[in-house]
């Protein structure tokens, strides 16, 4: 892998950066084949010989277990009765800052830990301790608990409307969720779009929206006119892939969806007249292949640390491997491929003019208003799948977002 | 090559093996590794060593441009349709367990038609960029594209570092 990067790196001439390139993501390729190879296994099909295969790894980071053993410390005092020695003993241990009396408060938070986790209703005063221990736990599974209402949200034809309860990182906001081929959103692809979501999808269609129409007399005068076709193509499997990497919820479908934008972007820098529009397109393609493969090294430790790809779920079942050094080293990873990806993806070589593409190739490119307008809005979309990948609230961003412009 | 016997004889041989192979990678996707891009990648490999022996021209003729082109949107247009029957049958996108009154089978069917497509696509592309690269921007008139595009140049003093 590090042979094949600094071949990247190193290497001035084209052809040996492309060897380079492919040394690099079949390493990459490699590396994750080889945990994956079962003895005796196969695909995931249908059958009555399947087993379900559990990755020790995943179990070992379970959120279920942790959970559970803050189920069972709350629903103690209520099995063993209304003995108020024993109640008073275990809400002392439990919970210092409790009342001495044992006069019942009806905080929300209370009521809701009640109703969800515990079936029966405890005795009064020991539903206090149960529920500040239950408030600790809450937060932090309060998108497993989201998850929750997943399924009892209404179905809508295909479409399922979840309204997440208060409380929930997402207060009272309905988002909506769809299952790709019905199968149901951890195991499957889901589709979710939230608050954040639909703002940059009404971004992102909405700048498409501007700018294809405003584009019509610069394409005329840039691209010769037997090539138009290539161009309106390549402009709608770009929108395709940025409103695909807003709308999925499937760390994967983000790669996917990532190449599928970067790919058409690529064809369309070299689609102009100039000549150097070829080494600059070729340019970005090396850059954001570099990118997209950090990326994917990013989302395959994510994936070996927590078991699922789905980002909700990712997103509380890191939390109990946070600090492990698979996962700093997948955020490090993500944070470099999508750094370079930002850089690559604005095709607008205005964009790529201030950044150190500069140097790539990117500048005197015919300016395209196309193109551009597709990067103006690749920045921000970019800066959403950062924030879903938590590590929005641990770098300076805006500091180097504000720096570099 | 086409006057080299040996290359002649075992190119010959081995086509139709190499086709049957394909389809063999193809349906045995439902149960194990294979599936429709391996099946289409040696597809279309079966297409190139035909091509590397008898030539390019002949290649064309047994496998024209225009149905390379329809291959190259059929497949997609396969795909498509499966999801937007799924739809239409009451499920969701791509859901195949509406596709028929058993579930697995309707499972079997949509990845059956979904497998087809990416096949189809598949060898499509594969055959499209061979004949482009065999050809090196060759248009119909025997002129370079190249040189047709540095025509339309100003020229002007460039460097790329």
């Amino acid at each position: 892998m590090v042979a094949g990067l600094f071949i990247v790196i190193a290497r001035g001439n084209l052809i040996k950066k492309l060897v380079g390139l492919s040394i690099l993501q079949t390493s990459v390729y490699l590396l994750y084949i080889a945990p994956g190879k079962l003895l005796g296994g196969t695909a995931p099909i249908l059958s009555p010989q399947f087993s379900v295969y559990s990755n020790p790894l995943a179990a070992r980071a379970d959120p279920h277990r942790h959970r559970r053993r803050r189920r069972h410390a709350g629903a103690r005092p209520g099995a063993r009765g209304a003995h108020p020695r024993s109640l008073r003993q275990h809400r002392g241990r439990r919970d210092h800052h409790a009342p001495a009396s044992t006069t019942r408060q009806h905080t929300p938070q209370d009521v809701r830990s009640k109703a969800s986790s515990e079936p029966r209703p405890a005795p009064a005063g020991a539903a206090s301790g149960a529920a500040a221990d239950l408030g600790a736990a809450g937060r932090a599974a309060a998108p497993r608990r989201a998850g929750l209402c997943h399924r009892h949200g209404r179905r809508l034809g295909g479409f399922r409307l979840l309204r997440s309860r208060s409380g929930c990182r997402s207060a009272r906001v309905a988002s909506i969720s769809y299952a790709i081929g019905s199968w149901p959103p951890p195991w499957g692809i889901e589709y979710r779009v939230d608050r954040l979501a639909s703002f940059v999808l009404l971004l992102v269609s909405g700048m498409a929206a501007l700018v294809l129409p405003w584009s019509r007399a610069s394409i005329e005068r840039e691209i010769p006119r037997d090539l138009h076709y290539l161009y309106y193509a390549m402009f709608g499997l770009c929108l395709t892939g940025l409103l695909g990497i807003t709308i999925t919820g499937d760390a994967f479908n983000i790669f996917v969806f990532l190449e599928i934008s970067s790919l058409s972007t690529y064809v369309l820098i070299a689609l102009g007249r100039d000549r150097r529009a070829l080494t600059a397109a070729y340019q970005y393609l090396i850059m954001g292949s570099i990118g997209a493969t950090f990326i994917v090294i990013g989302i395959g430790f994510l994936y070996l640390m927590t078991g699922t790809l789905n980002l909700a779920d990712m997103a509380l079942r890191i939390r109990e491997v946070e600090n492990s050094r698979p996962v700093l080293a997948a955020l490090a990873f993500l944070t470099v491929g999508i750094s370079l990806e930002a850089c690559a993806l604005p095709a607008a070589p205005v964009a790529a003019q201030r950044l150190h593409l500069r140097a790539l190739g990117g500048h005197g490119l015919p300016r395209r208003d196309g193109d551009q307008g597709l990067g103006v809005c690749a920045d921000p979309l970019l800066l959403h799948v950062f924030g879903e990948s938590l590590v929005f609230d641990k770098l300076p961003l805006p500091q180097i977002m504000l720096g570099c412009r | 090559m086409k006057n080299d016997l040996v290359l002649r004889v075992v190119g010959k041989l081995l086509i139709p093996f190499i086709l049957l192979f394909a389809l063999y990678v193809q349906f045995h996707g439902d149960f194990g590794p294979g599936g429709g891009f391996q099946a289409g990648t040696i597809l279309a490999a079966a297409m190139v060593f035909y091509a590397l022996i008898f030539g390019v021209d002949i290649a064309r003729r047994v496998v024209p441009d225009w149905l390379v082109e329809t291959m190259l949107a059929a497949g997609v247009l396969l795909y498509a349709g499966v999801g937007i029957a799924g739809l239409l049958l009451g499920g969701n996108f791509l859901d195949y367990f509406v596709l028929d009154a058993d579930p697995v089978h309707g499972q079997h069917r949509g990845i059956f038609w979904v497998e087809a497509g990416v096949a189809i696509t598949v060898s499509g592309v594969m055959l499209k960029i061979f004949y482009m690269f065999a050809s090196r921007g060759m248009m119909p008139n025997g002129e370079s594209e190249w040189n047709s595009r540095a025509r339309t140049l100003q020229p002007h003093r460039h460097s790329y570092f």
